[in-house]
């Protein structure tokens, strides 16, 4: 008989994939509030929410109560233009009351990645619309994680999401993490904020011995021999 | 230049708080030089850093905002962009060739809707962004203790979410070689003693539901501190 994790590992192809990791996993069972129980009934502490999401907690009727009354009414519907449906009719008024003041229009989408993917699909097409072709390009930062559809996992700034799935896309460029435990200013932000720098993975490797930490203002530049942003 | 995207507090990366005039900066750059600022809520949204979207606390507005994970505590995948006044405009005033032709099959899922107006409710019915807010200090407070260990490093958060990094040389700050597997040593300890999350490298994140109790809050600290000593015995107490 095939245990759990055999039948597993013959079919299902996991996130960050891990043959090793995979052959002690957890079978996630049930959950109750911030705990969840393993395949061996074994409780654990949910010290991340999932995956930083399950914020209200594991185990509430409430939710699936909302969707199971849906999925009655009516589970799908387009949402193209000329379509749209009350529930999201609503919640787009609801995140209108507690966004900020100057954000009260709303696109949904199925995830992080998604919405990144869309956001950085309306920057460029705001500047189209304003006359302003040219700004195409995006910036973002070391140790960013944007999600791994192409475009996020570019803007992503953990270089281990990118190597097996070059090229990267065109357009994107990363500046320094402000990661105060490694290179506070003594001018507050002045030195995190200002120092756009092309890194490339191979920049970011580091030594195995020596690994004292320098700040990244001057290191990122003495060790990526890329050109400048 | 289109556009500058940051997550208000790096989270994946190892819950990295930026320095309090960091926000304020960066949007006076992207203005001085016509650059639009994208927010990456995705993880701060909703709630995580004590007020319902982060880069409010520094008095600032972002042109668009990613979300999606709180918004409905992943009962059912939905995120989304939220767009300034004048982006709406050029979305709505943009036709034929120049419409804005982005599309997703599953956008504005009915029931991944309802489900987020539930979660919405259940968040401002039981008053859950301020308990983030007091249940981070008491976090934070309590992680700080563990900072006499001599491995680690930093420990930080903001909000209801916090890590603690650990470090070969507390003084220099040097990381542990990367064949010491001291994060998945910690993890795997950690693990053992019921606690369970995701490392950066050696960097502890913990970013509990909401809901959690302070006495869980207290056990999960204890969890990493015996876990600590566990993995790294040899320098404890040394001179």
């Amino acid at each position: 008989m095939p245990t759990i994790l055999d039948r597993d590992l013959a079919h299902l192809i996991h996130s960050l994939h891990n043959k090793q990791a995979q052959a002690q996993a957890h079978v996630w069972m049930r959950g109750e509030g911030a705990v969840v129980y393993d395949q061996n009934g074994k409780a654990f502490l949910d010290a991340l929410a999932g995956l930083w999401n399950v914020v209200v907690g594991h185990g509430r009727k409430e939710l699936a109560d909302a969707a199971a009354r849906q999925m009655s009414t009516l589970a799908y519907a387009t949402c193209y233009a000329g379509s749209t449906n009350p529930p999201a009719i609503e919640l787009a008024e609801r995140l209108s009351e507690i966004c900020y003041p100057n954000i009260r229009r709303f696109y949904f989408t199925c995830g992080g990645s998604e919405s990144n993917e869309a956001a950085f699909k309306t920057a460029r097409f705001f500047w189209k619309t304003a006359g302003r072709p040219e700004k195409v390009k995006f910036i973002s930062r070391r140790f960013a994680y944007h999600g791994t559809t192409l475009a996020a996992m570019t803007a992503t700034g953990l270089e281990s999401y990118w190597p097996m799935f070059e090229p990267r896309v065109p357009g994107f460029s990363h500046i320094e993490s402000p990661y105060p435990y490694v290179s506070r200013s003594p001018r507050a932000t002045r030195a995190t904020v200002a120092r756009p720098a092309r890194l490339r993975p191979t920049c970011w490797k580091k030594k195995s011995s020596a690994r004292v930490r320098r700040p990244w203002r001057r290191s990122s530049a003495s060790r990526c021999k890329g050109p400048a942003a | 230049m289109a556009a500058f995207i940051g997550e208000p507090v790096q989270g994946a990366g190892g819950v990295i708080v930026p320095q309090d005039d960091y926000w304020p900066r960066i949007r006076q750059i992207c203005d001085r030089h016509n650059v639009l600022l994208i927010a990456d809520e995705v993880i701060t949204g909703f709630g995580r850093t004590g007020d319902w979207f982060a880069l409010s606390r520094y008095g600032i507005k972002p042109d668009i905002v990613s979300f999606a994970k709180a918004i409905t505590s992943g009962y059912f995948p939905l995120g989304g962009i939220g767009v300034s006044d004048q982006i709406a405009e050029a979305i709505d005033a943009a036709t034929d060739q120049r419409t804005w032709m982005h599309a997703y099959t599953y956008s504005a899922h009915p029931t991944g809707c309802a489900v987020a107006l539930a979660n919405l409710d259940i968040i401002k019915r039981e008053g859950l962004v301020q308990r983030a807010a007091e249940l981070g200090q008491l976090l934070l407070s309590r992680l700080k203790t563990l900072a006499a260990h001599p491995n680690v490093g930093d420990v930080r958060g903001l909000g209801l979410m916090a890590a603690v990094e650990l470090v070969a040389d507390q003084k220099t700050k040097a990381e542990f070689p990367p064949e010491s597997k001291i994060g998945p040593r910690i993890h795997a300890a950690t693990q053992e003693r019921g606690m369970f999350t995701r490392l950066r490298g050696d960097v502890y994140n913990l970013a509990p539901p909401f809901i959690t109790t302070p006495a869980q809050i207290e056990r999960m600290v204890q969890i990493l501190g015996d876990s600590t000593d566990a993995v790294l015995p040899a320098m404890r107490g040394a001179p």
